[in-house]
């Protein structure tokens, strides 16, 4: 075991310029820091092993960057501030963290810096936004119903259909490249002799990972530990909102062009329930981020806007474009549906590159983290 | 003919300033707002590094004030105006009445047996009760009752009187009207020092709430044989002797929201408690929480080492993030990340002692430049490390900056000399 350490140590390089990076991704005061550890014993969600902020601001001030980026620690961080709130440097460990997150999409992924770079993602949004523009350009319908909404005789039902599948296979393979190679990443940061220990519980992995899927994901009970109750709701609301709305689209597509035999009723009030939901969670966060009262709102990056922005403006779309049908407005329908279906091109096509993604890391992270913990406690338990 | 010189506060610095002019005769003004000179080092058990007893160096020196002849002691007394400059101020001093006659008091205590009206003791931190007629403590200079109009029965009343019947020198005065004297003078030296910072303003540490939380001056009364217990270090909350006591360093101090300042002493205090603590109590845990331990002084880190290795007392480096009280027991459960192993703990305890960081007073009759950093600003810290922004004026003790004992006689010493020369020696 000592052995081990020492190799760590002797292999850890140093990048003098690695404190500049975070800087830039705004943790712009974490260089106050003096170690004092006072933002550690403050989170309400650091545990024995998981130690963070302090640790991973020691490292990045060090310039330690493989140890901060093969840390998983970032993504159990749900920010609720107190740490920035209680610095007594004014370090303000909080943004170091997201900081750290920011940082970590673009370390999983290199095709994040097109969308985290500020140039890069101005031309990329700008890109993405014409292919969808020009696709429904060229591939509308050439004689759109005017007297009566059909919206599929302005976009086919096909071809929504067809390209739809194509990106939701493009974004579920991207997405799983990514989780691979933050696995790598984390797997770097774990000496061989744990890696052996915790590959005898496959068991506890099972069922840990359903267990992240329940607490952490659906119920987001860590984020209720740490956060304000207002907060949470909104959180859950979005995530909810989003996938509500996901799934009364994907039920009215089944029944347009599966013939699936449900009535549109059921999707119709899970769909408006999840748009008002979604509305809320991100009004909620776009309002705290202007007023910045809080620890988290008060530094927005470019990516944290785009972000609730997009959310905010596919719920708006849809919201516009139900209203429209429904008093049968055919040409107002038809500019809206065209609109909605830009955004939610641009919203998931960048998923597994932008903020969004942290809905596929944090749960990984926890999932490990979780169960590690675990692994370690019955260790403890059973002397070995 | 040589001039006078104005030392405002009786601590320590500005007892030291006074004797040091006195002593080249030059006449002293020594104007001190409470009832006694002392200030701060009266309230003091021990001394680091040598552990030397406060009292003990302190009361000689407040007798030879009271004592030396060209001393004019103004106790009760403060500054409310200052004209001039240097080498002729004109100085209004406003002498509040003590309802005692100064000179018929013998200072017997008869009065203070008899009066029935009972106050928290400021001097022992709140933690025992005084008298509506008090001296401010036992060894006080000048030795003379004082009445605290705010819980005189007569004052607030219109009855009792008790005081004026037993005094058996007829001392005692209601009709005394406060006084202001003009004074001439050449130069003035400030010596005003400081107050503690108030430590609930560090909410998580539950000062104030949690009766087992204590300031390190609460500490220092509580460890004093003259103190609210004679010595005994017992908790609040029972009465009982604490098995362990956490003594936590940097409160309201070195924090950029609250004070950014150090307070100098505290780390070589909180050391020095400790190991009264383990005199104390030998079977008691002590257990400092720290940031950086500054034992920068002659004689500190060999103190320090002293209380780690003959003392076995506990350093962790850490700044505690909080503390939570075990409702039934009052025992204090501290929060802390040890920052040398990167764990994060808690730690049950007995006592807390927060290391309180201190705030400078400052005379606001006159218009002096305060700095960035709070304290009385100086012409030049290097090479006039006690002269202010106004010639003639100058500055000694934590009014300068936080400092120790010792650094707080050597300042004196050297405002003494500038004076005297201000004054014609």
């Amino acid at each position: 075991m000592g052995s081990q350490i020492s190799t760590t140590i002797l292999e850890a390089r140093l990048r003098p310029e690695f404190p500049k990076t975070i800087m830039k991704l705004g943790a712009e005061k974490f260089y106050r820091c003096f170690n004092c550890g006072n933002c550690t014993a403050i989170c309400p969600l650091t545990q024995d092993r998981a130690s963070y902020p302090r640790k991973l601001i020691r490292y990045a001030v060090m310039g330690l960057e493989d140890r901060v980026t093969s840390s998983a620690d970032p993504w159990l961080c749900y920010y609720c501030g107190e740490c920035s709130d209680y610095c007594p440097r004014d370090a303000d460990p909080g943004s170091f963290m997201m900081a750290l997150r920011r940082l970590l999409i673009q370390k999983y992924s290199i095709a994040s810096k097109f969308f985290f770079n500020k140039i890069a993602a101005s031309i990329t949004w700008t890109v993405l936004t014409l292919i969808a523009a020009l696709g429904l350009y060229f591939f509308r319908g050439h004689s759109p119903n005017l007297e009566a909404v059909d919206i599929f005789s302005f976009i086919p039902l096909s071809f929504i259909h067809d390209v739809g599948l194509a990106i939701g296979i493009i974004i579920g393979l991207s997405a799983l490249l990514n989780l691979i190679s933050m696995y790598r990443s984390i797997a770097k940061g774990i000496p061989h002799s744990y890696s052996k220990i915790e590959s005898r519980y496959p068991g506890l992995w099972v069922k840990n990972f359903f267990k992240t899927i329940i607490y952490e994901v659906a119920a987001q009970l860590k984020y209720n530990k740490c956060l304000k109750r207002s907060r949470y709701i909104a959180h859950l609301a979005l995530l909810w909102g989003f996938l509500g709305l996901f799934i009364a689209t994907l039920v009215i597509f089944g029944i347009d062009f599966y013939g699936l035999q449900i009535s549109k009723v059921i999707p119709f009030i899970i769909g408006s329930v999840s748009g008002v939901a979604m509305l809320y969670g991100s009004l909620y966060f776009i309002i705290s981020r202007l007023k910045k009262k809080e620890a988290y709102s008060m530094y927005s990056y470019h990516t944290d806007w785009i972000f609730l922005i997009l959310l905010l403006l596919a719920g708006v779309t849809g919201f516009l474009l139900t209203i429209f049908i429904k008093t049968n407005m055919p040409m107002p329908s038809y500019i809206m549906f065209a609109v909605h279906l830009v955004v939610v091109f641009d919203l998931l096509i960048s998923a597994p590159y932008t903020k969004f993604a942290h809905a596929i890391y944090r749960p990984l992270a926890l999932w490990i983290n979780n169960t590690r913990e675990e692994i370690l406690g019955y260790e403890k338990h059973i002397g070995r | 003919m040589v001039k006078s010189v104005l030392v405002i506060g009786g601590g320590i610095a500005g007892i030291q300033a006074s004797l040091d002019l006195a002593d080249q005769e030059v006449k002293v003004y020594l104007v001190e707002k409470l009832p006694s000179i002392g200030g701060k080092m009266a309230r003091l058990d021990k001394t680091f590094p040598t552990l030397d007893c406060a009292s003990c160096i302190l009361t000689p020196k407040m007798v030879s004030v009271a004592r030396h002849p060209n001393i004019e002691l103004l106790t009760y007394s403060e500054v409310v105006e200052v004209k001039g400059s240097a080498g002729d101020f004109h100085v209004k001093v406003l002498k509040k009445p003590r309802y005692v006659d100064e000179d018929k008091c013998i200072g017997c205590g008869e009065c203070i047996t008899k009066c029935p009206s009972k106050v928290p003791d400021e001097f022992n931190m709140g933690m025992s009760q005084r008298k509506a007629i008090y001296f401010l403590f036992p060894q006080a200079v000048p030795l003379k009752a004082t009445i605290d109009r705010e819980h005189c029965l007569y004052f607030t009343k219109n009855i009792c009187r008790v005081c004026e019947r037993f005094c058996p020198t007829k001392a005692i005065n209601f009709e005394q009207k406060p006084e202001t004297l003009e004074l001439n003078v050449a130069s003035i030296i400030i010596a005003t020092g400081y107050e503690l910072m108030d430590p609930s303003i560090a909410i998580t540490y539950g000062y104030g709430k949690y009766p087992n939380v204590y300031t390190s001056l609460e500490f220092e009364r509580l460890v004093s044989s003259t103190g609210p217990t004679g010595g005994e270090i017992v908790r609040r909350s029972d009465n009982k002797h604490p098995r362990s006591i956490a003594f936590i360093q940097c409160v309201c101090s070195r924090d950029v929201k609250i004070n950014p300042n150090c307070s100098a002493f505290c780390c070589m205090a909180s050391v020095k408690h400790a190991i009264l603590a383990k005199e104390h109590l030998p079977e008691v845990d002590c257990t400092i929480f720290y940031m950086d331990l500054r034992a920068f002084g002659k004689g500190y880190q060999e103190f320090y080492n002293r209380a780690m290795k003959e003392f076995g007392i506990k350093f962790i480096r850490a700044k505690p993030a909080k503390i939570e009280e075990d409702p039934g027991t009052k025992d204090l459960i501290i929060t802390y990340e040890d920052t040398f192993t990167g764990v994060k703990k808690t730690l049950r305890t007995d006592m807390v002692v927060l290391a309180v960081g201190v705030k400078p007073v400052y005379p606001e009759a006159l218009p002096l430049t305060v700095g960035e950093d709070g304290y009385i600003r100086l012409k030049s810290p290097h090479i006039e490390p006690v002269a202010t922004s106004i010639d003639g004026v100058y500055v000694v003790g934590v009014a300068a900056g936080a400092k120790d004992i010792p650094d707080s006689v050597i300042q004196a010493g050297s405002a003494a000399i500038k004076a005297s020369i201000l004054a014609g020696v």
